[in-house]
């Protein structure tokens, strides 16, 4: 391979044989040296306990759940919002009811505790009623408390 | 061992590497069989013998991963020497990029290893050669030393460095200019 050999052209004068040396016997344990990195660097299998196989039942198992989760999840969300619309219907009706049984005298004087001058004076219609407790933003848990 | 390894053909190597059994010693016997001619290869582009080895050894990792998609479009032998110019030719990319971070010549750091290596053994015309070698550019500097130092066949390089066989012979032509200047010069 480094027999020397003259070269063609102008480069003649330069033996065209390899200056190049490698340290003593280094390509005997070359092949096993790249061996041993190879193995080295092959993963070794993952422990049974963290291998993950594709199991049929157990996907359709985690479906069916899922499934049952979400309908549960929207079923109590349904029965919540229509409690919800009970409640407030039941509360309006009473408090109308409680509306109409408050006396004339009693709004006066709720409408006195809360510095209302009516325009007429003496006497109030609903009409004005209503607007004042607009005003003044009395809820109606407010207003029954002060009955 | 090496003589094991020539008395199998390229075809039979990687019929015996195809099967699980004997493919530890397929390869074995593909490495003895190949190691010398990539080394050299190698050892001319990168000049440290220490990179060369590593190089080398990156080189055969990737032939025992991909060997088995090697379908034989070409020969084993062109196809082992296309991974090795590719690892070289990448290993000297990424010196370059570390070099220039650090404002060093890629060139004259390799000529200074030229000159301090041990295991550089030339006479004085065959180092201004080497020297003359680092000037150019990584293509022709392969093109020269697959032609002048291997006695490459043109068809061969161009199978190999998948260039045609004009712009490999005009890429000789050039580097053998610039080399007999930088020699005249020098």
């Amino acid at each position: 391979m480094d027999k020397p050999k003259k070269t063609g052209s102008d480069l003649t004068h330069i033996i065209k044989n390899n200056p190049f040396i490698v340290p003593e016997g280094y390509f005997e344990d070359f092949s096993s040296r790249v061996s041993d990195k190879i193995h080295a660097n092959e993963q070794p299998p993952l422990p049974a306990r963290y291998t993950l196989t594709w199991k049929p039942y157990l996907a359709a198992a985690v479906i069916v759940i899922a499934a049952l989760l979400a309908g549960n999840s929207m079923f109590n969300q349904a029965r919540i919002r229509k409690a919800d619309r009970i409640f407030h219907a039941e509360v309006s009706r009473t408090v109308e009811e409680e509306l109409h049984s408050i006396s004339e005298e009693t709004i006066l004087e709720v409408m006195k505790v809360n510095s209302f001058e009516s325009p007429a004076g003496s006497t109030v219609n609903s009409e004005e009623v209503m607007e004042y407790l607009m005003n003044v933003d009395l809820n109606e848990t407010d207003l029954l408390n002060t009955l | 061992m090496t003589d094991k390894a020539t008395n199998y053909s390229d075809k039979e190597l990687l019929g015996l590497f195809r099967n699980a059994e004997t493919r530890d010693y397929a390869f074995n016997l593909i490495v003895r069989k190949y190691q010398e001619r990539l080394y050299w290869h190698i050892r001319k582009l990168i000049i440290s013998h220490n990179d060369t080895d590593d190089t080398l050894q990156n080189t055969f990792i990737k032939v025992w991963t991909g060997l088995d998609s090697f379908r034989e479009d070409s020969s084993l032998f062109t196809w082992l020497y296309r991974i090795a110019t590719n690892e070289a030719l990448s290993f000297l990319n990424s010196k370059k990029r570390r070099l220039i971070l650090s404002l060093i010549d890629v060139e004259k750091q390799l000529s200074n290893t030229l000159e301090n290596d041990e295991y550089f053994n030339g006479d004085e015309l065959q180092l201004k050669l080497q020297k003359a070698l680092l000037t150019l550019p990584e293509k022709q500097r392969l093109v020269f030393n697959m032609k002048y130092f291997d006695d490459m066949k043109y068809e061969e390089m161009a199978e190999i460095l998948d260039t045609s066989i004009g712009a490999l012979k005009a890429s000789f032509h050039h580097a053998v200019k610039k080399i007999e200047k930088y020699i005249s010069e020098h």
